[in-house]
């Protein structure tokens, strides 16, 4: 990840009839960082993609990229690559002749969209289809000529909505190596996705959003530390249990249930977990205790439940 | 200068999704085949097929019935003994006919069936009888023919009227505004599939990314204008093929005299192109709002260019009539009302040239309009705008 910014989104805002999709959202990229977006349904987060493509316009606030010499609000397509949550490509065109037309839209000759097609279908193994329609390809292939189609033409900056989905672990592992890859190449990548683990691995930086806004920014580690700064301790009772001494204990942040005798539970400090232990096994018949890194997706949910609760409390 | 490529590039693929020059070849081949097929089939029956009628003529005075070169009637004469003979042979398909003649012109005949070739031998007797009317009355065939001679009317006019026009001129024009008709319809059916498709399978996004939505649709204008063109082009290639092969083989017809100017077939494209623009562009503003094909009762919309070629029929009666040439000029008419007083009519240039620039200023209007009602409706899902917002679309300024 370099230094240079190379996006500035400045309180952009966006409504539609009573709904307000996107509320003073502001951020900005660096040359070559991954960046995620992420958030629950209706976040805003398709909306504040559509508007740094310019398929939507802010009702207020600005978006200035700096890809090219000098600022930008609509920056050439050539420089963007944009794979959509919503997508599709021509069923009835042959693969080969649907990439190159999707390289030519986003300014490379014909010559030279052609050979990026090969190569891309080389590199993904698909070079062998590329003349058959993609109608005849397993949903995760079409998925690759998807992903091919928004960064044919080597973009600056690429925004992918959901990049993982549709695909099985395996090649979500061959994506993951292909969008550090794209960002080592000075790619910047704004990517949206549910998968948490994956985005754990490749961001550099995350926005999480909820009801529009902004209610965490920074690097993955900053976020955890922030959202729960302790420790998680996964419990497996031997019997069902009652947990409402767990419940009081002050030392404890939050409690997650995730089996019949399994339970999850936030510290609120790392320092407290000799002592909540001690005090657990006390009480309880354990069959076993783990330890556990605190996720992105932990993080992520007590930071969206922490939003609501102040919005309630609103 | 990038947003023209980008536009010639979006028509060439427009164009080369649905052009398929195999199909096109199997079109001009199958013309061909059918041609050679039916004329080529009726000259082997004319060569091989018994079209010999014999007819047996009762008359006790010698007869010549005057018959052209080319009729296969054979006539022999019998006596008036030999009649009940002669039709008990009719009778037993001996023979085809039996020609009884009778005092003062009148005559009788004895057939099983009447065919066309009956005809034939009323038109020789009435020759006949006719030629021996005149030698009693002591007119010869010159003092008939000037008695009958039409007055010399020498016809100065100071305009080229739609005098012109032959039989095979107007068929030319129908045909080509037939086909016209099908270029249009062809071109508004692939542009409805085109844009409900590529809504319903969510291309659009992807390409509006990249592109604006107005070079978008320029772009699928011209190209599937150009895709309409040269359906047609193919079509009156395919019609000349087969009145050419036709003729081969001896059916008589004859190309129409457009076919022989190459200024007037050019000037039949030209209007022919800006028509299915025309409707091209209109056509491109109400498929993007469409949501579901299947349900959207704006399909019913394609029909609206047949009501311009209905109006062009009515050109064949008078071609310069105030009536058509104001027609001609009016761009929603303009495409085929013109194209038929072009092949049947001498139309002035001052009259050609505002109907194109009228077309051309249309289409121009419409595409604007189009575009802002494309750019809005390409991804809207769900309800379909009405015609109130699409027109409240079209009347906000250019962001």
């Amino acid at each position: 990840m370099g230094l240079k910014k190379v996006l500035d989104v400045e309180m952009i805002r966006k409504q539609f009839s009573l709904v307000t999709a996107v509320a003073d959202l502001s951020f900005s990229m660096y040359e070559g960082e991954i960046f995620a977006l992420l958030g629950p349904n209706g976040a805003g987060k398709t909306t504040t993609v559509r508007m740094l493509n310019g398929i939507l316009q802010p009702d207020s606030g600005s978006i200035t990229f700096h890809l090219q010499n000098g600022s930008d609000h609509s920056p050439l397509s050539s420089v963007l690559g944009y794979l959509p949550e919503e997508r599709g490509l021509y069923q009835e065109v042959s693969i080969l002749k649907t990439l190159t037309f999707m390289g030519i839209i986003r300014g490379l000759g014909r010559k030279n969209a052609a050979f990026a097609a090969e190569k891309w279908l080389e590199q993904l193994e698909l070079l062998d289809r590329k003349n058959e329609k993609l109608n005849t390809l397993s949903k995760g292939n079409q998925q690759k000529i998807q992903f091919i189609a928004s960064v044919i033409h080597n973009p600056k900056f690429a925004i992918l909505d959901e990049p993982f989905s549709g695909f099985d672990p395996i090649n979500q592992e061959k994506f993951l190596d292909i969008m550090k890859n794209l960002a080592a190449k000075g790619t910047t990548v704004l990517l949206s996705a549910h998968q948490m683990h994956l985005v754990e691995r490749i961001a550099d930086r995350v926005l999480l959003m909820n009801n529009g806004k902004s209610i965490a920014y920074g690097t993955v580690a900053d976020i955890k530390a922030s959202t729960i700064p302790g420790q998680a301790v996964s419990l497996v009772f031997e019997e069902i249990s009652d947990l409402k001494l767990i419940q009081d204990d002050a030392s404890v942040a939050r409690i997650e249930i995730t089996g019949e005798r399994h339970i999850k539970v936030f510290l609120k400090s790392p320092k407290t977990l000799s002592v909540f232990l001690k005090n657990v096994a006390g009480s309880y018949k354990l069959q076993s205790v783990s330890t556990e890194h605190i996720s992105l997706h932990d993080a992520f949910i007590e930071k969206i439940a922490q939003d609501s609760e102040v919005q309630n409390a609103g | 200068m990038r947003d023209k490529k980008m536009t010639l590039e979006i028509a060439k693929w427009e164009f080369g999704r649905w052009f398929k020059i195999k199909e096109q070849v199997i079109t001009l081949l199958v013309s061909v085949a059918i041609s050679a097929l039916v004329f080529g089939g009726v000259r082997l029956f004319d060569k091989f097929g018994n079209n010999q009628k014999t007819v047996a003529i009762i008359s006790d005075t010698p007869v010549t019935l005057p018959l052209p070169k080319e009729s296969g009637i054979v006539f022999n004469l019998m006596p008036v003994a030999a009649k009940d003979s002669m039709i008990a042979l009719c009778k037993m398909e001996a023979i085809d006919g039996v020609l009884i003649l009778q005092a003062d012109n009148q005559a009788d005949m004895v057939v099983r069936k009447k065919g066309k070739w009956v005809d034939e031998i009323q038109a020789a007797l009435t020759a006949l009888s006719r030629h021996e009317r005149m030698a009693k009355a002591g007119i010869s065939p010159e003092k008939m023919q000037s008695i009958f001679a039409e007055a010399a009317l020498r016809v100065i006019a100071t305009e080229e009227t739609g005098l012109k026009s032959t039989a095979e001129d107007k068929i030319a024009a129908g045909v080509f505004i037939g086909f016209m008709l099908i270029g249009v319809f062809l071109g508004l059916a692939y542009q409805f599939v085109a844009i409900t498709g590529e809504k319903q399978s969510r291309i659009t996004e992807v390409i509006v990314s990249a592109v604006s939505p107005q070079i978008w649709i320029d772009g699928k204008i011209i190209g599937i204008s150009l895709l309409s063109l040269a359906l047609l082009f193919i079509y009156i290639l395919s019609s000349i093929l087969f009145v050419a092969v036709s003729a081969m083989l001896g059916s008589g017809w004859a190309f129409p005299v457009v076919a022989g100017s190459p200024a007037l077939m050019m000037l039949l494209l030209l209007f022919a192109m800006l028509g299915f623009m025309f409707w091209n562009t209109f056509f491109a503003a109400i498929a993007a709002t469409i949501n579901d094909p299947n349900t959207s009762a704006r399909g019913s919309l394609i029909m609206l260019p047949s009501i311009p070629i209905a109006i062009a029929f009515l050109a064949f009666g008078n071609p310069d009539s105030l009536t058509m040439r104001v027609l001609s000029i009016f761009p929603l008419t303009a495409a085929p009302v013109m194209s038929v007083r072009l092949v049947l009519t001498s139309v002035s240039w001052f009259e050609i040239l505002t109907a194109a620039l009228l077309l051309i200023f249309s289409v121009h209007l419409l595409r604007n309009m189009a575009g802002k009602i494309f750019a809005l409706s390409i991804l809207m899902y769900g309800k379909e705008p009405s015609f109130g917002e699409m027109m409240k679309w079209v009347g906000r300024r250019n962001e």
